[in-house]
């Protein structure tokens, strides 16, 4: 329902009417209507061609994002087919407690829509002539003119429900034994789990989980969004699709000396090499967080094509990638790069903190999320031990990058993330 | 006939559905077309190198099986293919 694509005219009231809800005080929707003019020229019809397999998805996936990103509830639909100038193109809606979450996250919608829904559009002038348009927009990872621009708009990686359930395993409870432990009933369990937020049920389970209840509460009610991150030079975010999830891979340089190492691959490396060609960087290593084959997937290439080394933690090693013990410090140029045991998601991850940037970073793997952490495939102790004294024990205004979702802080985790938030 | 000929000598079988400008130029929707190459991205290269499709020597994503494929994304016989020139909707 979220996200629609109907031949012309597009039906937008039944649309309107299952966003419109009672604890929605702010309601801000546009339109995109058909111009009559196009670069000068009289535009008399228009054609609009969706790949629908695929555009169904997309749009549904940036539609969730976005009222994940926002908190709000959101929907959208475009039309095919052909078109007069004047005729409604594409309606997007957003709905929501405040206004300011719910204009920000219209912008946004139409933005994405634009730039990541494979929809074609096909102009006639009045001349009788016509063409295809092609896209202005790049999508993001391809955009290597602002470095910093990577993906601004990523969705936490969890929500509170897979934080319930990420704790419920690691500590090996049942629904059962969770309930009786937190003093609430199976069927305020089984809701809360389906992601209704009562919030007294939610702190008991909250207690009795050992998570912190009120960050735990932000989140469930769309409170906690990362606060944007100044990323310093030497530091670029790129993020790649593997398997319908998005990963995120980064690259670091000394700006004096050019020397340059990537952390994890992601599924496609190809925009790091862009990056480091165009800004002439040598890239001298390849670090991996952890083997799982979402973060190196596109290692052996990047190793042909970089000529770079790669290095794994000695405990859990990889064919193509040379090991190395925890606590060994790599100069890269002027700065450092230090291995920390980070165990617990998987057996050999590990921590890069690198210094010598404007500002400490983190690089982390999946053992810690903006908001959460990584299912503790291993060891959730070892998991939880590692977060708290390998990374929160760093400068607050340490950046965190980590596998997936977006870019955080040390001293926001302090009080954002419920596994660690008291 | 190529695409006989391609079946016998062992190569992977790819169908491409084109969409937008490319189907124009192409003048096709779908077609079926046999290749040795590996991955989506050397497919795309391989095939542009062996068709004259203008509109393929821009910037194009890749999509198999309905979802966005990086360029090492493995091919395997039977797969959908389709390159995305720059969306335009909106």
């Amino acid at each position: 329902m979220s996200f629609l694509i109907e031949s012309h005219p597009i039906a937008v009231a039944p649309l309107r009417e299952w966003l419109a809800s009672p604890d929605c005080g702010g309601f801000v929707f546009f339109e995109g209507r058909v111009r009559n003019h196009h670069r000068g020229r009289n535009v008399t019809g228009l054609r609009y061609e969706a790949y629908l397999e695929l555009a169904q998805k997309e749009g549904r996936r940036l539609v969730d994002e976005v009222a994940r990103k926002y908190g709000v509830r959101a929907a959208a639909i475009h039309a095919v087919g052909d078109l007069q100038p004047g005729d409604l193109a594409v309606w997007v809606g957003a709905a929501s407690s405040h206004r300011d979450q719910a204009f920000a996250a219209c912008r946004d919608l139409i933005d994405s829509i634009k730039s990541r829904v494979p929809i074609w559009k096909h102009e006639t002038y009045t001349s009788g002539q016509g063409q295809w348009i092609e896209g202005c927009s790049c999508p993001p990872e391809t955009n290597l003119a602002t470095p910093t621009s990577m993906p601004t708009t990523l969705p936490l990686e969890d929500t509170f429900t897979d934080i319930i359930a990420k704790a419920q395993s690691g500590l090996g409870l049942n629904d059962e034994t969770l309930a009786a432990r937190a003093g609430a009933s199976l069927p305020e369990i089984s809701n809360l789990k389906n992601g209704v937020v009562d919030q007294v049920t939610l702190h008991k389970v909250a207690t009795a989980l050992g998570l912190g209840a009120d960050a735990l509460l932000a989140l469930a009610q769309s409170r906690y969004n990362p606060s944007p991150i100044e990323v310093p030079e030497g530091l670029a975010h790129f993020n790649s699709v593997f398997d319908g999830m998005t990963v995120n891979s980064f690259l670091v340089w000394d700006a004096a000396t050019k020397d340059a190492a990537l952390f994890d691959t992601g599924s496609d490396g190809q925009p790091m090499l862009d990056f480091a060609r165009k800004h002439g960087l040598k890239v001298k290593h390849i670090f991996i967080t952890h083997i799982h084959t979402d973060h190196i997937f596109d290692l052996d290439r990047l190793v042909e094509k970089t000529g770079a080394h790669a290095w794994v933690c000695g405990k859990e090693p990889l064919a193509g990638a040379e090991s190395f013990s925890l606590g060994r410090i790599f100069p890269l140029g002027s700065l450092m790069v230090g291995t920390r045991p980070g165990s617990g998601h998987a057996a050999g991850g590990v921590t890069y903190f690198i210094q010598g940037l404007a500002k400490p970073v983190a690089v982390v793997g999946d053992s810690l999320f903006a908001g959460s952490m990584g299912r503790a495939l291993v060891s959730y102790a070892d998991a939880l031990r590692h977060n708290r004294e390998q990374v929160l024990t760093l400068p607050d205004a340490t950046i965190i990058c980590p596998g997936h979702g977006p870019l955080t802080t040390v001293g926001e985790q302090k009080y954002a993330n419920p596994f660690f938030a008291f | 006939m190529k695409t006989l000929i391609a079946a016998a000598a062992g190569q992977k079988q790819i169908t491409i559905s084109w969409f937008g400008a490319l189907a124009e130029e192409r003048g096709l929707l779908e077609e079926t077309v046999g290749t040795t190459a590996h991955t989506a991205g050397d497919f795309l290269e391989d095939f542009a190198s062996r068709h004259n499709v203008a509109g393929l020597r821009g910037h194009i994503r890749i999509a198999v099986n309905d979802e966005f494929a990086p360029p090492a994304h493995p091919l395997r016989s039977g797969d959908k293919v389709v390159f995305l020139m720059p969306f335009s909707g909106g």
